[in-house]
């Protein structure tokens, strides 16, 4: 069993909704609440869900761009949100977020090489400064750019090249992780599979691992190792990826995998059910199990009881009344 | 079956740039037809095209055919073309928002075609535009009537986008990614909601796409495009199973699929060509693994029967490396 690089316990994030004149708090946005998970060296953790599921608020937490209400992120076994200054900035070093929009991340007065360069001016101590600029050709190499992308800036590169020059910047620190949230969504289907092999190739040379975050089943199966369905700010199945994608046992994650259209179409209208409804508000979500509104097998107790995890087989966990009675069937 | 819609060599410039270079396709009652293409192969211009929605000083349709039921709409009068949109052809948008007034009810906004098409009364066109509603499935369709655009969600948003695009029972409906901007499971609701649509009133749907799952799910028959050309037209089933251009089979190696978990996608070499200065030969040349000499040439489309074309050189060729 190789080392836990990342593990996060009871996470929760709650945002105060305020509203009138007094800006008075009217409610609770339930972004995250009490998400639970485990990431070893080298492995890839796909994490899927819909818009407003929080795995955006997630990631923003796993690098401590965000502090959580409660509970603790621990990055090679040091709680990250209790450090603080100088310490802080060297645990950051170890999680890195990969964004979906790099031209958000990327200044745009700033040449690749000089926003590559970047975390080294940060970080003094990462590299003597006379190797700065061979470290900054080389980062530029490791991602598929060449040497004259380096004088250009974001306005005149094409999305996929913006994304490589993020994932340089990133790799700058060295980081055992990397978050990725979205990282292809806004990609064409040729320049996703750059990058989607471009961070393949990364985890075999420098055995990073991943927290990958997206809505597209197929990518995250593509890579990941085990994956982690969320609903409303909590996790309601996880297990490793053929369990999950070809023994599903929570009803929302099979309604995940019948609404997703298969690229065969020889298996179409094989999907089985589709939802009705879209996820609720995460202001007020709904008592007991929060999917039970939308849920076609939701019975009496999954309006009253947060539902337990119940284990289908080793690693393998749904957050689901019924899910124990099912897995038999 | 003849079609309902049919354009032909449909060529499109914006200032220097080549747009749309050549684009055919047809469709016909009750079929679905899949316009699929990545970012910048024209597909959204072609059907803004077809819509008369292009128009100088921006961009100038430079030549084509785009008939419907045999007349040509290029060459039809504003006045006229303002009376076939919305009767007889009609568009969704990606974002229905940016097609919808913010200051007034969605339910105003139907009525308001009905008023101005069908001449009915204040109170008629109001009661139809809440049917429409309760068509595309909008609970309690009566009270949602007086609400404004931004109190929709983005599901019911597009269908209500959907809505104004039924509402006069159109023959030809063109949606421009309808579902893009939507979870899975809402895109898989509001794909089946246009599916049963189109069942029940026998529309022609061309639905523009770069998500060839969705292609998957839903279309009869997919128009390729790359380069502002459509380069392959084929059944759905056919596509998928033996594509008969590079670029089609390239795209199709590059989605992730269960089995090739482990291994690297397959990329398409180089990026998509200039558009102000557009090769002679065949567009797809410098990034294809067929290339021949005799691809400087721009290739015709052949026709493989049975509704099926390619325009490429080495067609016969695709599938063996």
């Amino acid at each position: 069993m190789s080392e836990t690089v990342l593990r996060v316990t009871d996470l929760v994030k709650h945002f105060p909704v305020r509203r009138g004149p007094m800006r008075r708090t009217v409610g609770v946005l339930k972004a995250v609440d009490g998400v639970s998970l485990d990431l070893r060296a080298g492995e890839t953790l796909g994490i899927v869900g819909e818009s407003g599921c929080g795995k955006s608020t997630l990631a923003r937490m796993l690098t401590a761009h965000e502090r959580p209400t409660s509970g603790t992120v621990e990055v090679l076994g040091r709680p990250l949100h209790q450090l603080r200054g100088g310490e802080l900035r060297r645990a950051r070093r170890h999680v890195q977020l990969i964004f979906q929009d790099p031209s958000g991340s990327l200044d745009p007065r700033m040449t690749v090489s000089a926003s590559v360069r970047e975390p080294y001016d940060v970080n003094p101590d990462l590299a003597p400064r006379g190797d700065v600029d061979r470290r900054v050709r080389e980062l530029l190499e490791v991602v598929g750019l060449n040497p004259d992308h380096g004088g250009r800036y974001p306005h005149q590169l094409s999305g996929g090249q913006r994304q490589r020059v993020g994932i340089a910047r990133a790799l700058a620190l060295r980081p055992e992780v990397l978050v990725c949230d979205e990282p292809v969504s806004a990609l064409d289907v040729s320049v996703q599979a750059q990058i989607v092999n471009l961070l393949e190739r990364l985890r075999d040379e420098f055995g990073l691992a991943y927290v990958f975050i997206a809505h597209d089943l197929g990518v995250v199966r593509h890579l990941a190792d085990r994956v982690a369905v969320m609903y409303l700010g909590r996790i309601v199945e996880t297990g490793s990826q053929d369990r999950v994608y070809e023994h599903a046992a929570h009803p929302y994650t099979r309604a995940l995998h019948a609404a997703a259209p298969a690229p065969d179409p020889a298996l179409r209208g094989t999907g089985g059910d589709l939802l009705e409804g879209e996820p609720p508000s995460p202001i007020d979500p709904p008592r007991g199990c929060a999917f039970h509104p939308r849920c076609p097998i939701a019975v009496d107790r999954c309006a009253g009881q947060v539902p337990k995890p119940v284990e289908l087989s080793p690693g393998h966990l749904a957050f689901c009344h019924l899910a124990a009675d099912r897995a038999g069937v | 079956m003849s079609p309902v819609l049919a354009v032909s060599d449909l060529h499109v410039r914006f200032g220097a740039a080549h747009v749309v270079n050549g684009a055919g396709f047809s469709v016909a009652a009750g079929e679905t037809l899949a316009l699929l293409g990545e970012s910048g192969s024209g597909k959204s211009v072609t059907a803004r095209a077809v819509m008369g929605l292009v128009r100088p000083p921006r961009g100038q349709v430079t030549a084509g055919t785009v008939l419907l039921h045999g007349r040509d709409l290029l060459t039809l009068p504003e006045e006229e073309l303002r009376k076939l949109r919305g009767t007889t052809i009609s568009m969704v948008f990606q974002d229905a928002l940016s097609a919808l007034n913010p200051v007034l009810s969605v339910g105003y906004q139907i009525a308001e075609l009905f008023r101005v098409h069908r001449g009915m009364t204040r109170k008629e066109a109001r009661r139809a535009a809440t049917d429409v509603l309760g068509q595309v499935r909008i609970p309690d369709a009566k009270r949602r009537a007086d609400d404004y655009p931004h109190q929709f969600s983005g599901g019911m948003r597009q269908r209500v986008g959907i809505a104004l695009a039924i509402a006069l029972r159109p023959e030809v409906i063109i949606a421009d990614e309808p579902t893009t901007a939507l979870d899975v499971t809402v895109q898989a609701q509001i794909l089946r909601l246009l599916g049963e649509i189109q069942r029940e009133h026998g529309t022609a749907l061309v639905l523009i796409t770069h998500d060839m799952g969705v292609v998957a799910d839903v279309a009869d028959r997919v128009a390729v495009m790359y380069a502002g050309r459509v380069v392959e037209q084929a059944t759905a089933a056919e596509v998928y199973a033996a594509p008969r251009h590079p670029y089609t089979e390239a795209l199709l190696g590059a989605i992730p699929r269960p089995q090739l978990r482990g291994r690297r996608l397959s990329v398409i070499p180089g990026s998509p060509p200039d558009l102000s200065a557009p090769d002679p030969g065949c567009r797809f040349r410098p990034r294809c693994r067929y290339a021949g000499d005799g691809c400087t040439r721009a290739p015709v489309e052949h026709d493989l029967g049975d509704g099926r074309h390619t325009a490429c050189h080495e067609w016969e060729r695709v599938g063996s490396a």
